[in-house]
Order: C-alpha cells, then sequence, then structure tokens
C-alpha cells in the first residue's frame, strides 16, 4: 500500500520524535467507560487465504454461568474456538460441512489461527469443551470468508449491460454471452468487402453457374478470433503470472539512510 | 485507429494531520512536503499540458481527508509561513555553496522552485490546490473520483455495516460538496475488497472502482480477459484490475524506474548533513531534523558513497524511461489486441506522492509520457475508466476477489501482532455510534452537534493510516486511534448521561474539524 510520505516518516519518527503517549493497550478499554452494555462476544476476522483472528470478550457473568452449567467438569473444562466450515451455503443451524476445535486460553482475549484450506467461510463459536466433547457456547461469531489463493477453473462467462437509469440508479440486463462489438464486425465487414473486391476480377474467368456461397474468402483475423480455432492465450493466468503481491509496500528507492552521510557539502 | 487504451491513476491521499494544537507540528509537515514536491508539480505539469493544446486524460483520486486539509484555511497560512523559510534557506544556501559550483547550481534551482511554487500557491491557485484540480475536471482532462471519508480499511471495519455505509457515504457527500457533480469512481482504500462493499457503493450511485490484480484474477467466474477488461459485480458497479506488468516499472524497487542511479537520492537532505546550529531555524522547533528538500545527490549506487546530483541528466532519464514505458505499452497493448474482441484497456494506479515526494523525476517523466502518447505513436490513447464503460457498456459479470494491493495482497497489514488490538476498539467504537443514532432520531443543539462530532471521532479513528504506522513502529498511529476513540468513548458517555461538556465540545470540534456537513444519522440502521 502506498503512502511512501508516511512510510518514509515512520522510520524517522522512531528514530526522533521523543513524544511519550501514556495510553497504554489495557486503559484503552471502553469496557471501563461503559460496561453496562458489555457482552460476551467473538468476532472473527480473515487475514490472508490461509490465516484467521479471533478476538474475544467474556463477561465474569458468563464464567460464572458456565461455571455452574459445568459444576465439577470446569476445572477439567477446555476454552475453545469451535469453526463451523459453512462454504456456499445458508446455515440453518444443523447444515455445516463440518467443525473442527482450537483450544484456546480464555485469558489470552484474541488467537490466531493457521488454515489448510483457502476460499472458505467459517463462523465460529467461543465455549468449553469437556472430556465428552460437551461444547458449552458462550458467544457465536459472524460468518467470516477467507480469500482466495488462486483463479477459478475456467466456466462458462456471463455478461452484463450496466447502464444509467434516471429513475433506478443503475439497470442491469444479463446476457448468456459476449457480444460482438459494433466497431468489430463494421471492420471485418470492411475487411471482407476489401477482399471480394480483390477477387472481383477472377470472377469473369468463371463458370456463371457456380455457386456464389463457395466463394473462399478467407476471413479477417479479428474477426476469425471470435470463431474459436485461435491459440489460446489465457490472460487471467497472464496477469496471475505478472502478479507479485502487494508490490507497492515493498518500494524503497534507495537503502541510504541519513545518518550514513559521509560527504557532507 | 486506437488499439487499446492506458488509463493511469493517481491516488493522492494524506491522512487528517491538523495540529492547531501544536505550534509546529512534525506530521503537518507532510502535506507541506507533499504539495511542494507533489501536487503543485503536478498541476504544473497538467496546466502546461492544458497549454500546449495536449488531448490527455487522467485519473486522480483525492481523499477526503487530504481535500479537507488543501482547503483548510490555518493549514493553508502555515503553509506558507513553512515556504517563507524554506525561501529564507534557499538563499542561505545560494550563499554557503558560492564557492562550489555543481552545489550551487543546484541551490538555486531549488531556490527558484520554492519562489515559483509561491507565486503559483498565491496567485494561480489562490491558496486552494482542491480548486485548481477541480477546473482541470471541468476541462474534461481529468476526472476525480472519490474516496472513504478518512480512509477507513472497509474488509476489517465490515463487521458493522454501518461503519462501511458511513464511510462511503460520507466520503461521496464530501466530494459533492467539493467538486459540484456526482462522482462515477470511488477508490476503496488501499484497494480493500471484499464481495458486498460494492453493493454499499452501487447505492450511492457509483459506476466503478479498482483492485489490485488478483482482485479481479480470482474472481469468482475467471475472467475471460483477465485483467485487461473490466468485471460487473453482482451490485453492477465495474471493477477495474491493476495490470502488473506497468505497475511493476514504475513501483519495483529492482526494476522500477525510480531506484535509477541518476535519479535524486532522497535520503540525503541537508537537515541532517549539516551543523545543527546551521539549520535550526528550518527543521522542528525541537530540534527534531526534518526534510527541508534541498537534496544534494543522486542515487550514485547500491551504497553509501553518493555523487552530486545532475538536473540536466536526470531529465534525459526520465525522457528515456518515459519513451521505454511508451514503448512497453505499445507492444503489450498490440498483443492483448490480437488475442481480445475488444480494444484492451491497462490500468495503472500509482500513489500520487511518489511522483516528485519519492521520485522527484517522477512529474517530469509523466509529462513526457503523457506528450509522447500524444505525438509519438498512435497504438494506444489515455482514457478514463469512465469513458472506457461507455465504450463498453457489457462486460463479463463475476464476483471479484477478497484482496487488496498491501504486502502479501490481503489484510496483513493492517491486521497483525502489532496493530490487531485496534480493531476490537473500532468495532465497538462502531455499535456506540449505532447506538447513539438510533436513540436520538432527530437531535438538535447541543447535543446534535455532541453526535455529529462523535462520528467525525469515530471515522478519523478509523484511517488505515494508523494501522500501516503502528505495524511500521510509530507511535503517532497509535496515539490517534486512541485520541479519537477516548473522546468517542466521551462523548458518547456525556450525550447518554445528558451532560455535554460544551466547552471541551468546541475545543475539539476546533481541532477535528473534518466534515462540516456530517450528519451522524448514516449510522442509523
Amino acid at each position: 500500500m502506498g503512502i511512501p510520505i508516511l512510510s518514509s516518516y515512520t522510520a524517522k519518527i522512531q528514530d526522533q520524535q521523543s513524544v511519550n503517549y501514556e495510553h497504554t493497550r489495557d486503559n484503552m478499554d471502553f469496557c471501563d467507560l461503559d460496561d453496562k452494555y458489555c457482552e460476551s462476544q467473538v468476532v472473527l476476522l480473515p487475514v490472508e487465504p490461509y490465516l484467521v483472528h479471533a478476538y474475544w470478550d467474556v463477561t465474569s457473568n458468563d464464567i460464572e454461568k458456565a461455571k455452574q452449567r459445568l459444576g465439577d467438569d470446569y476445572g477439567q473444562s477446555q476454552a475453545v474456538l469451535r469453526f463451523y466450515d459453512v462454504t456456499n451455503i445458508i446455515y440453518d443451524g444443523t447444515n455445516a460441512h463440518g467443525f473442527f476445535d482450537v483450544d484456546i486460553d480464555l485469558q489470552a482475549k484474541d488467537w490466531y489461527v493457521n488454515l489448510w484450506s483457502p476460499d472458505k467461510s467459517y463462523f465460529v463459536d467461543l465455549g468449553f469443551k469437556t472430556g465428552d466433547d460437551f461444547c458449552l457456547s458462550l458467544a457465536r461469531s459472524s460468518v467470516a470468508k477467507t480469500p482466495c489463493a488462486w483463479p477459478a477453473p475456467k466456466a462458462d462467462e456471463y455478461y452484463m449491460l450496466v447502464a444509467e437509469d434516471a429513475e433506478n440508479g443503475l439497470s442491469k440486463i444479463k446476457f448468456p454471452e459476449e457480444p460482438i462489438p459494433d466497431d468489430l464486425i463494421e471492420a471485418g465487414e470492411a475487411e471482407v468487402e476489401a477482399e471480394i473486391r480483390k477477387v472481383e476480377p477472377l470472377k469473369e474467368k468463371k463458370r456463371p453457374d457456380e455457386d456464389k456461397s463457395v466463394r473462399t474468402v478467407d476471413l479477417p483475423k479479428s474477426i476469425q478470433a471470435q470463431f474459436g480455432e485461435r491459440t489460446d492465450f489465457d490472460l487471467t493466468e497472464m496477469s496471475e503470472k505478472g502478479l507479485a503481491l502487494g508490490i507497492s509496500s515493498e518500494y524503497i528507492p534507495s537503502t541510504q539512510r541519513k545518518n550514513d552521510s559521509a560527504d557532507c557539502v | 485507429m486506437e488499439k487499446g487504451y492506458l488509463a493511469i491513476v493517481l491516488h493522492a491521499h494524506l491522512p487528517f494531520v491538523r495540529h492547531p494544537e501544536h505550534v509546529d507540528s512534525l506530521e503537518e509537515n507532510w502535506v507541506f512536503e507533499a504539495i511542494t514536491d507533489t501536487y503543485i508539480p503536478l498541476l504544473f505539469v497538467l496546466d502546461g499540458l492544458v497549454k500546449d493544446g495536449i488531448d490527455f486524460r487522467l485519473t486522480l483520486s483525492i481523499t477526503p481527508t487530504l481535500a479537507s486539509m488543501l482547503a483548510d484555511p490555518f493549514l493553508q497560512s502555515r503553509y506558507l509561513s513553512r515556504l517563507e523559510r524554506l525561501i529564507e534557506l534557499g538563499k542561505k544556501e545560494i550563499k554557503r555553496t558560492r564557492y562550489h559550483h555543481e552545489f550551487n547550481i543546484l541551490a538555486l534551482l531549488y531556490h527558484k522552485h520554492l519562489r515559483q511554487v509561491r507565486r503559483a500557491f498565491l496567485n494561480r491557485y489562490n491558496l486552494n490546490l482542491v480548486k485548481a484540480f477541480k477546473r482541470l475536471q471541468e476541462l474534461g482532462k481529468l476526472e476525480i473520483i472519490a474516496g472513504a471519508a478518512t480512509h477507513g480499511y472497509l474488509p476489517l471495519l465490515s463487521v458493522n455495516t454501518s461503519a462501511v455505509r458511513s464511510q462511503i457515504r460520507v466520503g461521496i457527500k464530501n466530494y459533492q460538496q467539493i467538486f459540484d457533480q456526482n462522482p462515477k469512481g470511488f477508490w476503496l482504500p488501499e484497494c480493500g475488497y471484499y464481495p458486498g462493499v460494492d453493493e454499499f457503493l452501487s447505492r450511492e450511485g457509483i459506476r466503478y472502482t479498482i483492485l489490485e490484480t488478483h482482485g479481479i484474477t480470482r474472481a469468482e467466474s475467471r475472467p475471460k480477459y483477465g485483467v485487461y477488461a473490466p468485471i460487473y459485480c453482482p451490485s453492477g458497479v465495474a471493477a477495474f484490475g491493476r495490470d502488473p506488468e506497468s505497475s511493476k516499472q514504475v513501483w519495483s524497487s529492482i526494476e522500477g524506474y525510480p531506484g535509477d542511479y541518476d535519479y535524486r537520492e532522497f535520503y540525503r537532505d541537508i537537515a541532517y548533513d549539516l551543523d545543527l546550529d546551521y539549520i535550526k531555524p528550518y527543521i522542528h522547533r525541537d530540534g527534531i531534523r526534518v526534510d527541508t528538500g534541498f537534496k544534494y545527490f543522486r542515487i550514485t549506487g547500491k551504497n553509501n558513497h553518493k555523487e552530486v546530483y545532475i538536473p540536466k541528466r536526470a531529465d534525459r532519464k526520465a525522457e528515456l524511461h518515459a519513451e521505454n514505458f511508451m514503448f512497453n505499452r505499445e507492444k503489450q497493448i498490440e498483443c492483448l489486441a490480437s488475442v481480445m474482441n475488444r480494444k484492451p484497456i491497462i490500468v495503472a494506479p500509482y500513489d500520487a506522492e511518489l511522483f516528485g515526494h519519492w521520485w522527484f523525476e517522477g512529474p517530469a517523466w509523466l509529462n513526457y509520457l503523457i506528450r509522447k502518447i500524444d505525438s509519438e505513436q498512435k497504438t494506444f490513447r489515455l482514457i478514463t475508466l469512465s469513458e472506457y464503460l461507455e465504450e463498453y457498456p457489457v462486460n463479463q459479470a463475476s464476483t471479484p476477489s477478497i484482496s487488496s494491493w498491501g504486502y502479501k495482497g490481503f489484510h496483513e497489514t493492517w491486521l497483525n501482532g502489532t496493530n490487531d488490538w485496534i480493531y476490537r476498539q473500532l468495532h465497538q467504537g462502531a455499535q456506540f455510534m449505532e447506538r447513539l443514532a438510533t436513540d436520538h432520531p432527530r437531535a438538535e443543539g447541543l447535543t446534535l452537534r455532541a453526535l455529529n462530532q462523535a462520528a467525525r471521532e469515530l471515522l478519523l479513528a478509523q484511517a488505515s493510516d494508523w494501522a500501516f504506522m503502528i505495524n511500521s513502529g510509530a507511535d503517532y498511529g497509535a496515539q490517534r486511534t486512541k485520541t479519537h476513540l477516548l473522546r468517542l468513548g466521551r462523548l458518547t458517555k456525556e450525550i447518554e448521561a445528558r451532560r455535554i461538556d460544551e466547552g471541551r465540545l468546541s475545543m475539539i470540534e476546533s481541532q477535528d474539524n473534518i466534515f462540516p456537513q456530517i450528519d451522524y444519522r448514516s449510522y442509523n440502521n
């Protein structure tokens, strides 16, 4: 991400600015300001295709309730994040593709979880697990989607015409295939005509009963492309190959630091 | 007739760093340097092109935070006094280097540039650069696109829909007020996309946005043309993808033009080289050395040995690099056009501040490039993204993939072990705002003021810049996040207790004076 000005200055601020800011992570807790509104919660955020972050808050009330519910088992119970895989489905309470548990330390209040598969949708339950797999849920997150790590396979394409509609904002019309642009057709027709004109003098030599429809004129290349048989240039593959993720953020034009200055003016 | 198009998109952004409470502010200096190094030189280039009748198109994103600062009289006046001081330093430098011809030439050059900048800032642009860009838009050469209110990183704010909606809505309202028209395009902060964010854009009448390459190539249904044609999101918003090839040529630290040895070295500024006694009046009041812009060396090579900067040689290099860039685009477009059923579009987005600030010769490069595209080739034309959509209103429909233009291409820069703690607070802050908006559907008087200020504080806390800076180890980012969240927290408490401290409210209103027209009700779900 760009911000070249900032990236140049963050280093400088670090080097030189000796301002002390007293705030710490802890004294920023809004619950201190307003605890009557704080509830147990767990929030799941994707980081990249194979990593998610979860943070949570558990009220002391809810801990007490859990202790009562679990009774003697509380001491042996393990706090877990239960991940439900709900990729491409609308969860109805029973239809998750599956689940897995990640043991956590409840006091940590946040956790990073490595995943083995990208392009998934998960939600988590924060709860307690006892030996016999009972999971007492304290809070549930909303669904978080992890990013894709590669292009989708080739499949049918759909097209859309989007136009301004004075009454309803944008109007959208779907097409099953890409329409051939007018200029391409016109250019093609012009080329065909030119070709026809070129071969016209030959017509005199042909028999008059010759079927005109079999006249062989090569279609111009631009038109040929629409009728298959073209070299398979995969532009998505090409774009992916050129991709160096996050290239802008690595921009540092020179390794020189100002305090290394040797030859002053 | 041309075979394809090139769309250069410059993203101009700085976070809101207005500090009237400090006599001298390190952060305000970011704005001042960007004005002198980037925004005014860019305007010089564009004005020159218009004057010479060159037909060109350029897309420019000016974020609401930057636009607000450029239009702010307090910062304008501080900028002028900073400029005066630097012009005075220029005079001293001319005298000091009088026996060193090669340095003297540079001192004279900087002094001249600073005086030109001052003259233009005062007379031609009447202190307000936003108006100068607006005029270029009205001439049809420049398409200015809107941005999120404070450059909030939307994928990580999306836990609260009101937060995303308000970032977008407030940003667009700000655009309409400044530019007297509706924006066609929208710059997603850090190119951060998640499926669904386009719905918010569509509802505000936005036609297109720009994504990092893999946002397009990894779309739900594979795009036939890669990044060389836009795709339509389900909402109907068009998503254009960044071309990796042209990006690399400018951005890459290894292959990129800006690292050329003939170009000016960014890090060698006299502020760090000269005696403190001499330089003291021109750096931060507390003796913290900040850039003066007087930089006398060229990059020279990989190690610390630096040789004197030779402007003519660097200018020649900028011209060569412009030719090289143009040649590569011609070849690229010829190849693409031969395999596509339509004219390809190459989308090349860059941070505006790269041009002139980091890459001193960047504006000259752009100037050469645009002029050469106009007169020395016929393969492609410059285009704006909305013009491309006018020509090709039918595009493939697909859902782009979660992506950003940050390190590794996803959310890691803004969410990692250094800065993850901010999200708990930011999400809770948004909940506070939702609750306030629901509980006060028709506030008036002091409560209205407090509610609107609370909305400003939440927006200011959400800037992606703070997470970025915390990630880079700068305290300032953490301090800003906390300051605004604490102000929001306190205002929430005061509003709910119906005990608003008017004196304190006036104080923060005058400091955080962004978005005077804000309406807190955008948080009402």
